[in-house]
This record gives C-alpha cells, sequence and structure tokens, in this order.
C-alpha cells in the first residue's frame, strides 16, 4: 500500500479487492522523481565527496531510489560535480544530450556554479557550467557536505513533482550555444 | 652521492659548462646554457657514478623582469638514490632548447605542456603537437606572468597580499 501514502488516490473497496483511481501525472511524478538515476560523472575534488562518499554507505543516495549509471543514455540526472574547463565544456554538453528526456541537472560545488576558486587569474575554466547547460537546482559549497547534495537532490524532487503532462510538450529546454 | 659530493663531481666534470647556483631544499642545482645542454644531458645518464635514470618533473618558469625565461629540469636516480636540479636561461623572445625525451622518454609530455603553456620551442620533439589547451586555441601563451586573454579576469587588489 505504498503507493496510497505516496500520491493522491481515491480507494474503493470493492467485493475481493479494491479499485485506485488516481491521476496520470501524480503517479508519472512519483516514480520519476523516486527513481532519479544519475550519471556517473566527475570532474574534481567534488566527485569525491557529492558521488563517492555520498554514494557510500554512511550517506548512501540508494535511499531515494538514486543509483548511479555509468552511461548517460540510462541517466535521468547529471550531477555536475566539479571544475569544468573550457575544453571539457564540450564534452558535458555532448554527454548532456546524450541522456534521454526528461533530463535534470544539478551543479554541484562553486566551481560548477560559478568558476569557484578559479574565477580569477585562470585561463583555462569555465565560470559556470549554466553557461553550456541548463540547471535546475545549485549547491553551493566547495565542496558541498553530503547533507547539501541530499538537500539538493530533494529540492529537484520536488521540483519533478510539480512537473504536468500536458506540459511535456511545451518543455522546449534553453540550451545554450558554447563559446 | 650526498648532495656535496654531487656537487663537487658536477662541478668536477663540466667545469665551466654549468654555474653553480643556491640549493633549494637541500637539492643541488645548477644552471646550464642552452648550447651545453645536451653534453651534460648525455653524461648525467651514462656516467656510472651520476647515473640518472628518471626525469620527475619538467616545467617552464618565466622572468618578465630580466627579459628571460626559462626551463627547469627535476633529475632523480633512482640507482644512485640523489636529486638534482637544472635550469636553462633563455631570452624572452623565441626561447629555444633541445628536446631531452631522447634521454628519458617521460619528457615527451612534458615539453609538450612546456611548450604550450610558456611557448618554449623544443628542437627535435618526436611529437610536437599541442596537449593540455582546447583545440581552437589562439590566444598565446598563458603560463607568461604577461598574459592576458579573452575571458581572462585579473584578481583585483585588496591590498592584502603581502
Ligand atoms: S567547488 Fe571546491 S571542492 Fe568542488 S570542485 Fe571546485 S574546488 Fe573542488
Amino acid at each position: 500500500m505504498g503507493v496510497v501514502q505516496k500520491v493522491p488516490v481515491y480507494l474503493e473497496k470493492i467485493p475481493g479487492g479494491g479499485l485506485i483511481t488516481t491521476s496520470l501525472d501524480a503517479v508519472l511524478n512519483w516514480s520519476r522523481a523516486s527513481s532519479l538515476w544519475y550519471l556517473l560523472f566527475g570532474t574534481a575534488c567534488c566527485a569525491i565527496e557529492g558521488l563517492m562518499c555520498t554514494g557510500a554507505s554512511r550517506y548512501d543516495y540508494d535511499r531515494f531510489g538514486m543509483i548511479f549509471r555509468a552511461s548517460p543514455r540510462q541517466a535521468d540526472l547529471m550531477i555536475v560535480a566539479g571544475t569544468i574547463t573550457n575544453k571539457m565544456a564540450k564534452r558535458v554538453k555532448i554527454l548532456y544530450e546524450q541522456m534521454s528526456e526528461p533530463k535534470y541537472v544539478i551543479a554541484m560545488g562553486g566551481c560548477a556554479i560559478r568558476g569557484g576558486p578559479f574565477y580569477y587569474d585562470c585561463y583555462s575554466v569555465l565560470r559556470g557550467v549554466d553557461l553550456v547547460i541548463p540547471v535546475d537546482v545549485y549547491v553551493p559549497g566547495c565542496p558541498p557536505r553530503p547533507e547539501s547534495i541530499l538537500e539538493g537532490c530533494l529540492k529537484l524532487q520536488q521540483k519533478i513533482k510539480k512537473q504536468k503532462v500536458s506540459d511535456w510538450s511545451k518543455t522546449e529546454k534553453f540550451i545554450p550555444e558554447p563559446k | 652521492m650526498t648532495p656535496e659530493e654531487l656537487t663537487s663531481k658536477i662541478k668536477a666534470t663540466f667545469a665551466e659548462k654549468v654555474e653553480e647556483l643556491p640549493a633549494v631544499t637541500g637539492i643541488p642545482a645548477f644552471k646550464v646554457k642552452p648550447e651545453h645542454l645536451e653534453e651534460v644531458c648525455t653524461t648525467l645518464v651514462s656516467d656510472p657514478e651520476l647515473n640518472f635514470d628518471n626525469l620527475p618533473c619538467l616545467g617552464g618558469i618565466d622572468y618578465p623582469e630580466t627579459n628571460e625565461i626559462g626551463v627547469v629540469y627535476c633529475l632523480f636516480s633512482f640507482a644512485k638514490r640523489h636529486h638534482l636540479n637544472l635550469r636553462v636561461i633563455m631570452p624572452r623572445d623565441n626561447p629555444e632548447v633541445i628536446s631531452v625525451s631522447k634521454f628519458w622518454v617521460a619528457a615527451d609530455w612534458f615539453e609538450r605542456e612546456t611548450a604550450e603553456l610558456f611557448g618554449i620551442k623544443f628542437k627535435d620533439h618526436p611529437d610536437p603537437r599541442p596537449l593540455l589547451l582546447i583545440e581552437e586555441w589562439d590566444e598565446g601563451y598563458p603560463m607568461r606572468r604577461d598574459w592576458e586573454g579573452k575571458d581572462f579576469i585579473r584578481m583585483p587588489e585588496t591590498g592584502q597580499e603581502k
């Protein structure tokens, strides 16, 4: 009866069982938000914290149904964990485009948000991953603690739960041009 | 060999081809003219007492005040367990030095990196392609101290630097 507690339903008992009525939105969003498979993709120190430490048993992404995928084709979520250099930026965009819709992005750490410690005096670092791909949730920190990145994932789940099936055809996402 | 023995051995072997620099963290350091580098390296590798079989690090160094640019070679010998630093100083416009990748294979990528970031030419390099910067890079040599590129933002002065 887990479903009954998670999504709004109308439940009617009939002899030999029950009838459940609910909305397609609620069921789809609930299942999407609870199975955010993330791309195993880290480029710097944040990957230690965001993907390895948080993925290990003390913090544990699996509690939220998040399992790492080593291929963008199977991933719903890209956690941009680490410094993105100008050279990597193109590869990030390719990886993002290879992911199948619906796809979400969490920018983790100062580097992915705005260049972080490499904002000044640097010739090679992209100042913010949102210059190349659209970002849903920003998690600041250098690096963010695992609690913060889990909080970011919960925020993303809340965002997903507000989506509507009727918006799907309209969701033409803004994809910036690479510099 | 201890650093002192190594220093006197190098001085005895190369005489005026090398010039002693102050040792850093106990490692003897010498300045070599670019034209003597090939000969010095040949002896460093082949001499059974020196026997420098490893190049852990090679990098560039820029002195805009004196209009000079240099290459630093950090050498190590696994067999004899001693370290040595060499420094080659050249004029800043059109610096050119021989490639040492025929003595130490590790120098191949180090030299590609140094060539691309400092604009130092390595003669007879086996594979002189760029290594690290983006493919369409055309903004010069970013590790030179006076470099400024399109997207470069210099750190504002806060008055707390020193
Ligand atoms: S934000 Fe800090 S911890 Fe994260 S990748 Fe950048 S420098 Fe490393």
